[in-house]
């Protein structure tokens, strides 16, 4: 398989329409880098691709996501909630587009369950769809979901595979059997099973031929009743089986609960933490509301300070042209008494000489026009009047405002502010009343209780499958040596059903054997290849290798040709990162790797191992890493003139993220 | 001045039971703040004091709205009223403002109190 572009819509931090090509592998540069800081979008490249083919989003547990947590944040919240994603790759069988899709039902105003949502998918082979029936089934033979883990590789799961060097682990034992799965164990398993069936048929035909003879009716007897007891354990087997899977998908379905559990309970804080917030803002808004009416009895004081102002300016320019005119009386009063004096003494005051009749003349003719103005002046009356415009002015002096305005015009923006807090929690907070409407505590308890007991039967359903499997084949196995025994004896008109018992007998031995055989087969090439990879990652030189365990776990062998027993976590990568090498050559060396965040323990010596060997074990490389894990300046000239695309995943905003090229 | 404590003033009916609402609605804390603020309103906007019509309701106290005879002598002094008739144009003042106050709280379900301080901001006003 050859990824050729994946377009994306609204799917987690991608808003909108995002797209990313990927190289071709026909030329030297299978590489593509993908860059983002954390929390920007990487794993939900990883979780896109994992989508389109499977329908599902892992977080850093291995949990589904809830399908409205994957809608783009931004788009929800402008009411759009559709997501896609647009696979476009080529096969043996040609070019390929896949497309998987949800979009909320039109009857649902605000999806909180995955059933809220309606789906789509479509795939198209060279131009032409073909029938939904069939697309799973494609999907599931190019690239088993099984198998996912393998090629879709989360760094961050690294520390997993350490359980496989753990005999008898769940998690452990649960890879292994991905790793089977990779491997084609289970084709030769299930040609045993197959072939056991034909037998215990033919053999049942058969001894009803025989029974019409006698002597071996002891042989008879026994097969009889191995086959009533082989058919008992596989019906039970069958019924475990049944169990299992019935225990295993109701214990995923509380597990899910139980996210959505925790998902509510984050949501209730949050409606609590809403509900403080409003009760805060009603209180600014009683507060604002009352100061606001404690301000209002001032309000008159305030209309009238500019008129106050206007009516003082006024006053004063009053009282000065009084004044004004009070001193030219003053002037005036002064020259009367002056001239008066002149005329009576007949001397001038200045230089004591007699006054001329002349003079007295034009003195007396000033005095008369002295003694008129003054007579036209009310001077009293002007004294009243500066002494009411003082008066006046100290009245309004007493009158100030207090920058009412500005208060109010605050007091206001408060309150509004409040207000429109209040609206955007309210409507928040009803959206949160209706999710949490149903949650009820007790039922949460009980499935929590629920789910540590469905983990613990599940556990006792498997190895009572192990233990009935291991009955079985003993049972089988004897049953096979009377079945040979019986066609030995016989060689008449059964002899059909001999040979057909024979072959299926000797076809039978070859698929047990050939089951250990290819295990025994595949764990060593496993353990040569992971071997190989390891010799080239690790930059310690005295380690020969690495040994496989019977769970596909890998020791690292000292030059002392012993097991190393503690591993650094950089080690423990390094293993994993063998493996998963190792697995890739023997099952997939012409499909593509997605490795999120692979070199996160790793020293640079190490990165730099990696970053060189990497691309050999892909046809298509994809790496999504950080800055901190790789540095752009220095940590690249090993892999630099693989790459045939370079990308980054930036920030626009919060929850709303975009790819763009960049150079290397 | 100390004679004119002891008088009721009040405004038309109308006025009365208009100036009630605003101050139900909350508008104002208390009527007197409402009657006040139209005196003050009816001289920021140089209306002319004109006789109320219809029968009138006494409703305060002089002392009550004149406290420290604040409004009476600023009545007086900006517009240069006898102290003998003050009282009454006070009245006609404030019935003027309440009537004004009512008929925005009417038309736009609130009075913009910020706004109408901007526009006697400006001396010209």
């Amino acid at each position: 398989m050859i990824l050729k572009k994946m377009s994306l819509i609204n799917f987690m931090p991608f808003f909108g329409k995002a797209e990313l090509d990927f190289p071709t592998p026909d030329s030297n540069m299978n590489v593509l880098l993908v860059f983002g800081d954390n929390m920007r979008g990487k794993t939900s490249l990883l979780n896109a691709m994992r989508w389109c083919f499977y329908q599902v989003a892992l977080d850093r547990n291995m949990k589904a996501y809830p399908w409205n947590s994957m809608v783009n944040k931004v788009a929800s919240r402008k009411g759009d909630w559709t997501l896609s994603v647009n696979l476009k790759f080529e096969t043996d069988e040609g070019e390929h587009e896949l497309i998987r899709g949800i979009e909320k039902r039109s009857s649902v105003i605000t999806p909180l369950k995955d059933s809220d949502f309606k789906t789509s998918l479509l795939l198209k082979t060279n131009g032409k769809p073909v029938a939904g029936s069939e697309i799973e089934s494609f999907i599931q033979r190019l690239v088993p979901e099984e198998t996912s883990r393998f090629f879709l590789f989360d760094g961050e799961l690294l520390q997993e595979y350490e359980d496989l060097l753990q005999e008898g682990s769940r998690q452990g034992e649960a890879i292994k059997g991905s790793i089977e799965k990779v491997l084609g164990v289970p084709a030769l398993t299930n040609g045993r099973n197959e072939l056991q069936l034909i037998l215990k048929d033919a053999n049942r035909i058969l001894r009803a031929e025989q029974g019409k003879r006698t002597g071996h009716e002891r042989q008879l007897e026994k097969m009889s009743e191995l086959e009533t007891l082989t058919t008992a354990i596989e019906g039970d087997i069958e019924e475990l089986r049944d169990k299992l899977a019935s225990c295993s998908r109701e214990r995923k379905e509380i597990e899910t609960d139980i996210v959505e559990v925790d998902r509510l309970f984050e949501k209730k804080v949050e409606l609590d933490t809403l509900t403080n917030r409003i009760k805060e803002h009603k209180t600014t808004i009683v507060d604002g509301e009352a100061e606001r009416l404690a301000l209002r009895s001032g309000l008159w004081r305030e209309l009238l300070v500019s008129k106050v102002q206007e009516k003082l300016t006024s006053l004063h320019e009053e009282q000065e042209a009084l004044r004004q005119r009070k001193d030219l009386n003053t002037g005036k009063s002064y020259m009367l008494s002056h001239l008066e004096g002149i005329l009576e003494k007949d001397i001038c005051p200045t230089c004591d000489q007699e006054v001329s009749e002349g003079h007295k003349s034009k003195i007396s003719k000033k005095l008369d026009d002295v003694r008129t103005s003054l007579s036209e002046q009310d001077v009293d009356g002007a004294t009243n009047r500066i002494l009411e415009l003082s008066r006046m002015i100290g009245n309004l002096n007493d009158f100030s405002g207090s920058n009412l305005a500005q208060r109010l015009r605050f007091i206001e923006n408060t309150i509004d502010k409040s207000n429109i807090k209040i609206i955007e929690h309210e409507t928040k907070k009803i959206n949160l009343e209706i999710e949490l409407e149903s949650t009820d505590s007790e039922a949460i308890k009980r499935k929590r209780g629920r789910y540590k007991i469905l983990l613990q039967e599940e556990g006792r359903l498997e190895r009572d499958i192990e233990t009935q499997s291991e009955n079985l084949e003993k049972y089988y196995s004897e049953y096979n040596t009377l079945s040979e025994l019986m066609n030995i004896t016989y060689s008449d008109k059964t002899s059909f059903l001999n040979q057909k018992i024979n072959i299926t007998t000797h076809l039978m031995n070859v698929f047990r054997d050939s089951i250990a055989v290819l295990r025994d087969d595949l764990k060593l090439r496993v353990e040569e290849y992971a071997s190989e990879a390891f010799k080239q990652l690790t930059t310690q030189q005295k380690y020969k290798g690495l040994q496989i365990n019977d769970n596909y776990g890998l020791n690292i062998i000292d030059h002392r040709d012993e097991i190393l027993s503690i591993r650094s976590a950089g080690a423990e990568q390094i293993v994993a990162l063998s493996l998963i090498i190792g697995l890739s050559k023997i099952n997939m060396a012409n499909g593509p790797v997605v490795m999120d965040t692979p070199f996160g323990r790793l020293d640079r010596k190490h990165r730099s191992s990696v970053l060189k060997y990497f691309p050999e074990s892909a046809n298509q490389l994809i790496l999504l890493v950080h800055d901190g894990e790789v540095n752009k300046d220095v940590d690249l000239d090993p892999i630099k003139e693989r790459v045939g695309l370079a990308l980054e995943i930036v920030e626009v905003e919060p929850d709303h993220s975009k790819i763009v090229r960049i150079s290397l | 001045m100390n004679e004119k404590s002891n008088t009721m003033i009040g405004l038309s009916e109308n006025g009365h039971s208009k100036l009630k609402i605003l101050k139900e609605d909350g508008i104002f804390h208390e009527m007197v703040d409402g009657y006040r603020a139209g005196v003050a309103f009816a001289i920021a906007s140089n209306e002319s004091p004109v006789p109320i019509s219809g029968k009138k309701q006494t409703t305060f106290s002089v002392g009550t709205v004149d406290r420290k005879l604040a409004v009476s002598t600023l009545v007086q002094t900006l517009l240069d009223v006898d102290d003998s008739e003050v009282y009454a144009i006070i009245e006609q003042l404030a019935e003027i403002g309440v009537q004004k106050f009512y008929h925005e709280y009417e038309e736009t379900g609130n009075i913009d109190f910020i706004q109408m301080l901007k526009i006697f901001e400006s001396p010209s006003q």
